[in-house]
């Protein structure tokens, strides 16, 4: 088991969560540190029916052929298996972008009938640049756009949180974009909330600079944040990165989380951001799910992240 | 509502756990989508250099060989009037994405090839659609 130490820096956090070859991985979010195993459950939270439990699933590149993952439906298969094993059934499950690796409709429709599979209240999603290769992520919304504002942007409040799932991978520069529609929507969508109303923010790329030279970053996320920033607890999570990654910026927490087909090199590690081959066996401690619980009262959300059982 | 018939699709019963608050924001707002950007292709910033080295300054030829998820050479210059051929050699796929959409390929799986010719002189900076960060540019000169 990993555990995150008290007064572990960004730059130790870092390399004790990428290629987190435990059981689990216990991230810090708020002032809690929760540890636990797959198939037991955040402490609480069961007995607690206010307890607003999800879990994100990000990155599972369903049509992806290479030596880095030769079988990324099995892989996104048994991630979603992990989800059905879990004790707390999650209120729902976001996949974090891009569902496909080539935006085909048979990938589209793949995903669509394998997330159908999943144990939970809803499933959502918002799209990767994977799945707007060439069309500006058209086919993503026929299958998973429905209710959906603009280019596929939207909200929900659960349990007292209020969700905000933005679409930042439909761009044809190499960092992330949002653009003046979306944010526009967000002012408006964060208007009439409360600043102790808990936010939960979820976009495919990181809205943190996460590493910009490798379009780890979204260009006009600033505008969004500036909105963010009246309110007490505002968690963002992202895939893209396929790595586990925090951040903190005032009282804005980033979690990148990691993927259910292959690992990215660590930013800066290598000419780019290519899928890495593994060693024999160890691909499946590379990949994982991830719990998030926000507790009614409590300082901000429980984030564990879970390798494949 | 849609969000809702996500949830009946999902099949998901959780007892005691009221999802009906659940409900998508009210507010208005969200246009439609914006054409991606279609400023023209750069003629500007013509390095001094490339003027007195025209050609063979960064590369010769005219292909472009997709490898390790980079293009080489990630800048090509040919004279007006060349078609250049870009040829994947990785397992992944890539596509061939020009800044400006003055050229765009499908797909291209291992050993597949897109061509383009180029009949106008300029600074065409393109990217792999699938992988942003794999940029390159074509230099046309006249």
């Amino acid at each position: 088991m990993t555990e995150t130490a008290p007064g572990m820096t960004r730059r130790q956090l870092l390399r004790h969560a990428t290629w987190f070859g435990a059981a689990v991985v216990v991230t810090v979010a708020g002032a809690e540190t929760i540890s636990h195993v797959l198939g037991g459950s955040t402490p609480g939270a069961a007995a607690d029916p206010a307890a607003l439990h999800i879990v994100q699933v990000s990155d599972s590149h369903i049509g992806f052929t290479g030596p880095a993952n030769t079988d990324v439906t099995g892989s996104f298969a048994k991630a979603l298996a992990d989800v059905n094993k879990l004790k707390v059934t999650p209120d729902f499950v976001m996949h974090t972008g891009d569902l496909t690796h080539l935006s085909t409709p048979a990938q589209f429709d793949q995903v669509h009938q394998m997330m159908k599979g999943v144990r939970a209240g809803g499933v959502f999603t918002v799209p990767g640049e994977h799945d707007a290769v060439d069309d500006h992520g058209d086919k993503y919304r026929q299958v998973f756009g429905a209710g959906t504002h603009g280019d596929g942007w939207y909200s929900l409040d659960v349990k007292g949180v209020h969700v905000v799932a933005l679409v930042n991978s439909l761009i044809l520069e190499k960092l992330g974009h949002l653009g003046q529609d979306q944010i526009d929507w967000v002012r408006q969508d964060l208007a009439g909330l409360s600043a102790d109303t808990p936010i939960l923010v979820f976009s495919h790329i990181p809205l943190f600079a996460m590493y910009p030279q490798w379009g780890w970053g979204t260009d006009d996320a600033m505008q969004v944040l500036a909105l963010l920033r009246r309110f007490s607890s505002v968690t963002c999570l992202n895939g893209h990165v396929h790595q586990l990654f925090n951040y903190t910026d005032g009282r804005i927490t980033f979690h990148s989380a990691t993927t259910t087909a292959y690992p990215l090199p660590k930013p800066g590690d290598g000419p780019g951001p290519t899928p890495q081959t593994l060693p024999a066996g160890k691909l499946k401690d590379a990949l994982g799910i991830r719990e998030v619980t926000f507790r009614p009262g409590g300082p901000g959300p429980a984030i564990a992240d879970h390798t494949l059982v | 509502m849609d969000m809702n018939k996500k949830f009946t699709r999902a099949g998901a019963v959780i007892g005691g756990v009221a999802l009906c608050g659940l409900l998508l924001s009210a507010c208005s707002g969200g246009g439609a989508a914006q054409a991606a950007d279609t400023a023209p292709a750069s003629t500007t910033a013509s390095v001094p250099a490339d003027l007195g080295m025209p050609a063979a300054a960064s590369s010769s030829g005219s292909s472009v060989l997709i490898d390790k998820y980079m293009f080489g050479p990630d800048k090509l210059t040919v004279p007006v009037g060349t078609t250049v051929t870009w040829t994947n050699n990785d397992a992944d796929q890539h596509t061939v994405l020009a800044k400006d959409d003055t050229f765009r390929s499908g797909s291209l799986a291992k050993g597949q090839s897109f061509s383009f010719k180029f009949d106008r002189a300029g600074s065409y900076d393109y990217r792999c659609s699938i992988h942003p960060f794999m940029v390159a540019t074509v230099v046309v000169t006249q």
